[in-house]
């Protein structure tokens, strides 16, 4: 009793096609679900009949004076999608009422796995799936469904123009759905609501570019893309975020790198060294220190002057030597302190951002004594530098501390900080600039849905035919 | 074990496959017998042939949540916009549900037991939603139909012809509730989940000409 029995021998296989004469034109119309659809509509005069009905009684009747469709994908051609075959068994023109943009929507149908949607739209395509789990709108921010967060792209009443082929519904004239998009390309999450609410359906939609269904169908072209299509994938977006990563991570690692060789160079001075200049004796008016060594992990060098220096300011020019070399690097110093500053020194720090390592000595040419006596001397700084002429005191030896030591430098870190910024900046630009070319097709993005639709009289598919 | 009889009718072999199982349909002359203990009676003729359109068929088995199940019975509903099938799953240890299926959309579901309290019939309007056993369902349609053609075998020999109120409900994470009331007001509800074909692995399916089986992974 709890093992089911031997399954039954296998049966003849079921024959799904069959056809019937259009009761309207005598066309022989093709039925190719057997009845799993519902309706049926002559794809030469548009008549539509419930074709299980013994008498096949016409449902509505499409005659267009828009002219017939002329669908991309004939009916009854078969292609795999999503490793499933399928075959296109009706074609439907859609048109939004109030702005005009039409779009067509092909109705795949599989017996096993039983009907899918191709929507295409001004040479963009998407593959929809009927759902029945439900997406957790909440308020205005747009729904999460599965996942991902949609933002709503459009809202607009829809009305059915065109009609061939076999439909899994008993089609009806003047049927008119309000249908409400939201995206998260290359999905798009679409609502229809029928007349009264008697019905609300959930569909899925996910981008699926024009070659894929061209080689799926075996067409021999498909209609040009125009402009963004509302879930074309940017192609900007991925690489935007792979670039902001690798910059982001990139900049860790520099950081982290310059704080440990900030770290590790921190020890002490390759030089110190004082020297007492004397204003008026030539021959120790010109310092040059003891040779010293420069290496470690960085290029960077800061030469720091200490001096008690008092009521006045001298000006330095300096010099790293290159024993080796003799390349100089120079830079200039001024020390100043005056009498009423509370400070027992006066310091000047100067840094020099690419020195080699090598063996240098630090030459310092002082010059330019200008003495400031603030009691004497009230009218300022100014006033006392303007005067070009020499001091006539005697001024006191000035004892002067130098110190030259290995510092960071933050300029190469800057620089390849930058070069990985560029990538990032240029493709996130770029990344935003195909979503504002996208949005301006929506409702919700700024210009009505109506700006995007310019131009679009002639929508490929359709074309005007008066017979 | 099985029970097998002979149909009084045609002298095909009639197999009840399930114990619960009264009625049956002799699939090669259509007629309903209704079985008495050892015994087997003619109880009508069968009005209506069932098309061959759905991918699933008398003998179709498959294997849900661990158990391996076998489709026993089918009754066809007809409504005012189309028909649906519902299949009699009968799973191994004796278990038994249904399988809905219409336009390539399926359900899977068991009778809740005990049977809650659902209330009058006019309480349910699609785009609803309310609370039971905890959990939160939306009515998702409320269709009224009639079975129109059955086969295989049922617990009752009162199916053909029955109408009902069937209210198809969707909670979380494709949880399916199915409440039918019939005319007198009484209700029967199921739980089970939405499904895609191939996500319940199945065999034995019917086969249609120019159209590859898919194979259960």
């Amino acid at each position: 009793m709890s093992q089911p029995p031997p399954a039954p021998p296998a049966k003849k296989p079921t024959q799904l096609a069959r056809g019937f004469s259009c009761k309207s034109c005598g066309a022989p119309v093709k039925l190719l679900t057997g009845g799993v659809a519902l309706s049926a509509a002559c794809g030469h005069c548009g008549t539509a009949v419930d074709v299980n009905d013994p008498n096949l009684r016409v449902l509505a009747q499409w005659q267009s004076k828009m002219g017939k469709l002329k669908p991309v994908i004939p009916i009854g051609a078969r292609g795999m999608l999503k490793d499933i075959s399928w075959q296109c068994i009706g074609c439907m023109g859609r048109r939004e009422r109030q702005s005009g943009w039409a779009w067509e929507e092909y109705l795949l149908f599989n017996p096993y796995h039983g009907f899918r949607w191709l929507v295409h739209d001004h040479g963009h395509w998407s593959y929809v799936t009927m759902i029945k789990d439900r997406p957790n709108i909440v308020g205005a921010s747009g729904p999460t469904f599965r996942g991902r967060s949609y933002r709503r792209w459009a809202q607009a009443t829809v009305v059915v123009t065109h009609v061939i082929g076999e439909f899994y519904w008993l089609l009806e004239k003047d049927e008119t759905v309000s249908a409400t998009d939201y995206i998260s390309p290359p999905y798009m999450l679409s609502q229809e609501v029928y007349p009264g609410g008697s019905e609300l359906i959930y569909s899925l939609g996910e981008y699926t570019g024009p070659e894929v269904i061209r080689q799926a169908f075996n067409l021999p072209g498909m209609p040009l893309r125009q402009d963004i299509g509302a879930i074309q994938p940017n192609p900007w977006k991925e690489r935007s975020s792979v670039a902001w990563k690798w910059a982001l991570l990139a900049l860790v690692v520099l950081l982290a790198e310059q704080f440990g060789v900030l770290t590790m160079s921190s020890h002490t001075p390759a030089l110190k060294e004082s020297f007492a200049y004397v204003d008026q004796q030539p021959d120790k008016r010109i310092f040059a220190s003891q040779p010293f060594t420069l290496g470690g992990l960085t290029r960077g060098v800061s030469v720091k002057t200490e001096s008690m220096i008092s009521g006045g300011s001298l000006d330095l020019r300096l010099r790293l030597v290159n024993e080796d070399t003799q390349r100089s690097y120079p830079l200039g110093q001024t020390i100043a302190r005056f009498s009423g500053w509370s400070d027992e020194r006066s310091t000047a720090v100067s840094t020099l951002s690419s020195v080699p390592d090598g063996r240098y000595r630090l030459v310092v040419e002082p010059s330019n004594f200008v003495s400031i006596d603030p009691e004497n001397d009230t009218s300022g700084f100014v006033a006392a530098l303007a005067s070009a002429s020499p001091p006539p005191q005697v001024v006191p030896p000035i004892p002067l501390t130098f110190e030259v030591a290995r510092v960071s430098d933050w300029s190469p870190f800057k620089f390849c900080a930058f070069l990985m910024l560029v990538p990032a900046v240029i493709v996130g630009a770029l990344s935003l600039f195909y979503e504002g070319r996208r949005w301006q097709n929506s409702d919700e993005g700024g210009s009505s849905a109506t700006s995007g639709n310019g131009g679009s009289g002639g929508f490929l598919a359709f074309s005007k035919d008066d017979d | 074990m099985s029970d097998q009889f002979q149909c009084p009718s045609c002298g095909a072999p009639v197999v009840f496959k399930s114990p619960l199982s009264i009625s049956s349909v002799c699939e090669y002359c259509q007629v309903m017998l209704v079985r008495h203990d050892r015994d087997i009676r003619l109880a009508g003729r069968m009005a209506a042939l069932l098309e061959d359109t759905s991918p699933l068929q008398i003998g179709t088995r498959g294997s849900y949540e661990g158990s391996s199940f076998e489709l026993i019975g089918r009754r066809k509903m007809q409504w005012s916009g189309g028909f649906w099938n519902e299949w009699r799953v009968w799973l191994q240890g004796g278990r038994e549900g249904w399988i809905g299926e219409a336009q390539g959309f399926f359900s899977i579901a068991f009778d809740l037991k005990p049977q809650p309290e659902m209330g009058k019939v006019d309480r349910y309007f699609a785009g609803q939603s309310f609370q039971l056993n905890g959990a939160r369902y939306v009515v998702e349609d409320v269709k009224d139909a009639s079975c129109v053609a059955i086969e295989g075998e049922f617990t009752s020999d009162q199916v053909l012809g029955v109408s009902v109120r069937s209210i198809d409900c969707t909670g979380d994470a494709l949880a399916y509730l199915s409440v039918e009331f019939d005319v007198q007001g009484r209700s029967r509800v199921a739980s089970g989940k939405w499904f895609f074909f191939g996500d319940i692995p199945m065999s034995n399916l019917r086969q249609f000409e120019g159209w590859p089986v898919p194979v259960s992974k």
